[in-house]
């Protein structure tokens, strides 16, 4: 205690306070600047959506689609949960962007934030393997088509592609093993390899801090403010806007889906994801053993030249004007991108509707008859339940139970009371099972019956289990 | 000092052999998972009769055949045209474009087999004529068998 000092605080707020309340942010820091944390937040909501969609769905060929299909018509709130999932990952498509763009023209990748930018690269990556991967999950025409393309475009990378797009796929073509694999990457892998790289990429966001807007390289920091609450209040309306958005287009637009998966596409011209749109239209510019220009080597070399940028561009300036190559590269870049996606969305291929889904009830679909049952074994002798109430009545009076019970008005008509019901109704509202054990030992239910128990009257296994069948036909009538 | 070294290599040394342990490990899972066993049963599906079969005019055909794959009992369709090649004989063509797998459709107009992706387009020979493809249509492996175009299911 009193190696302590009296203002120490405990470790959560220390915690709190490097990370939030004591942290400071260079002056100036807009709106720009609080990209990331509303992607954090939407990755957040995506993993949150993606969690509840596995307790419905099935990765296997013959279950995919109903599941899907299920989720969407079946759930409370299961088509606004897949919608959010499936928006949500536009979204996070579309922030990522906005990020990496801000910081390219910010130049906030240079000394010393090359290994941040790396970093950023990589998930960068691995939310693109997301997009690919889930994909294939609903198991629908556009699920496989763009699957199947996409895979073949691995395929068409010198040496490595062939074996990776065999291992992606599991198979000579898209089936249940591909269904299976793009699961466990989409669930486990990725996720695996996307939090250790975020928590990296946070971590040194927390050390290096926010660039300086238009500092050189190397410049020292002007002016700072207070990081809580100016810039939280930032960073949050912009992930509250973004989910707003998400949630906005999922409630009006809903996740979309087409006809099951199969390999007969008459007619049907698949198209990606709209993110996806500018690399589809970047592989029709490349004929015959050109192709593997645009599936491979030109999405190669921009991931290599933007992978090693910080190394690259040496220039110690961040103002926009001071770097015109660099601004023109990416301006340049994005221009190019963006119109080959604009021509990618102006021949938007075709939507197979689902077919009507068959539901029982409705009369849409009759399930199969039920096998027939096996008729009871009728003895050759005559009707089962005739031959049973005769032997029964048989047992009670060999047992002399008339001599308290009714039965038909026969036998003790004097009222023994409710101690001895007719046999009409001593079953009633019991099973065997209770009926055996009041057989065996009456004292135990009532007390004070008069009632002999089985082994009182001798009475054996065999003829105990026939009575207690023969009161419950008795009873039923 | 010495003592430290010494510890400091036996770090390296057992950090560097668990990290190479469980990378080879995964690299024996890897190759073990890497394909589901594929079993088909050799045989022969029949297409169209050799007389139905017109120059210029190939016909839309689809076969079916169940193989097992891994676990899983999966049903094949292909997508194909029966034709006949310069010399007469019928040749079976696979649907699939060799650019990226979409499956081209026969335009009868235009006499070519055209994608609906990329922009790929196939003379009546199966030759690529236009746009990324890298080689002519598949041929799939076929024979007459009596007066029926048998195709391989495969």
């Amino acid at each position: 205690m009193s190696t302590e000092a009296p203002t120490a605080r405990g470790p959560l707020r220390k915690v709190l306070d490097a990370w939030v309340f004591d942290k400071k942010v260079p002056a100036g820091c807009g709106f720009l600047r609080a990209l990331g944390t509303a992607l954090l937040v939407v990755l957040v909501a995506q993993g949150v959506t993606g969690m509840f969609l596995a307790l419905a769905y099935v990765p296997s060929p013959d279950h995919a689609y109903d599941a899907i299909r299920s989720i969407d018509e079946d759930y409370a709130g299961g088509r606004l949960l897949r919608g959010l999932h499936h928006w949500g990952a536009s979204a996070v498509m579309v922030l990522a962007f906005l990020h990496l763009a801000r910081v390219y023209f910010t130049g906030a990748y240079k000394r010393p934030r090359q290994l941040l930018w790396l970093v950023g690269v990589a998930l960068f990556g691995v939310l693109l393997g997301f997009g690919f991967t889930g994909y294939l999950l609903p198991w629908d025409m556009k699920a496989y088509w763009a699957t199947d393309v996409g895979l073949n475009i691995v395929s068409s990378v010198p040496l490595v592609g062939r074996p990776l797009a065999d291992l992606l796929r599991g198979g000579p073509e898209i089936g249940a093993p591909t269904l299976a694999r793009m699961f466990a990457l989409h669930v486990l892998f990725l996720p695996a390899t996307l939090l250790p790289l975020a928590g990296l990429h946070l971590l040194l966001v927390h050390l290096l801090g926010i660039t300086p807007p238009g500092a050189r390289v190397g410049e020292p920091e002007v002016k700072s403010e207070p990081f809580f609450p100016g810039h939280v209040v930032k960073e949050l309306a912009v992930a509250a806007l973004a989910l707003a958005v998400v949630v906005v287009l999922a409630w009006k637009l809903g996740p979309p889906l087409e006809a099951p998966a199969s390999r007969d596409a008459e007619g049907y011209q698949p198209r990606p994801e709209w993110y996806f749109l500018g690399l589809f239209q970047l592989l029709k510019l490349f004929e015959g053993r050109a192709m593997i220009v645009g599936t491979a080597l030109l999405p190669g070399l921009v991931a290599a030249l933007v992978a090693l940028l910080p190394w690259l561009d040496r220039n110690p300036e961040r103002k926009a004007a001071r770097r015109p190559v660099a601004i023109a590269a990416g301006v340049l870049l994005i221009a190019g991108f963006g119109s080959l996606t604009i021509a990618g969305a102006r021949d938007p291929g075709s939507h197979l509707p689902p077919p009507p889904r068959l539901h029982v009830g409705d009369g849409s679909y009759v399930p199969p008859p039920s096998p027939p049952i096996e008729p009871p074994i009728t003895p050759p002798d005559g009707d089962p339940r005739k031959k049973l109430l005769a032997e029964g009545e048989t047992l009670i009076r060999s047992y002399e139970c008339l001599g308290c019970h009714t039965l038909a008005g026969e036998g003790n008509t004097t009222g023994g009371g409710a101690d001895s019901p007719p046999f009409e109704k001593a079953a009633a509202g019991h099973d065997a099972e209770w009926l055996e054990r009041f057989l065996l030992d009456p004292k135990k239910f009532k007390p004070k019956t008069d009632m002999p128990s089985a082994t009182q009257l001798e009475m054996g296994d065999d003829d105990r289990r026939k009575i207690v069948e023969w009161l419950r036909a008795v009873a039923s009538g | 000092m010495h003592r430290r070294s010494l510890l400091t290599a036996a770090v390296a040394a057992l950090g560097g052999s668990i990290a190479a342990g469980l990378a080879g490990l995964g690299g024996v899972f890897a190759r073990a998972t890497s394909r589901w066993p594929v079993r088909t049963a050799k045989d022969w599906a029949a297409l169209c009769k050799v007389g139905e079969l017109k120059e210029g005019e190939p016909l839309a055909r689809s076969f079916s055949f169940v193989r097992l794959e891994g676990w899983y009992l999966e049903k094949v369709t292909r997508q194909v045209y029966v034709t006949r090649d310069a010399r007469g004989a019928p040749v079976v063509y696979s649907r699939r474009c060799t650019h990226l797998g979409c499956q081209v459709t026969w335009k009868p107009k235009s006499a070519t087999f055209r994608c609906p992706c990329h922009g790929g387009v196939f003379d009546g020979a199966g030759q690529v004529a236009e746009g990324p493809p890298p080689r002519g249509l598949d041929v799939l492996p076929s024979r007459v068998a009596g007066d029926l175009v048998e195709v391989e299911k495969a």
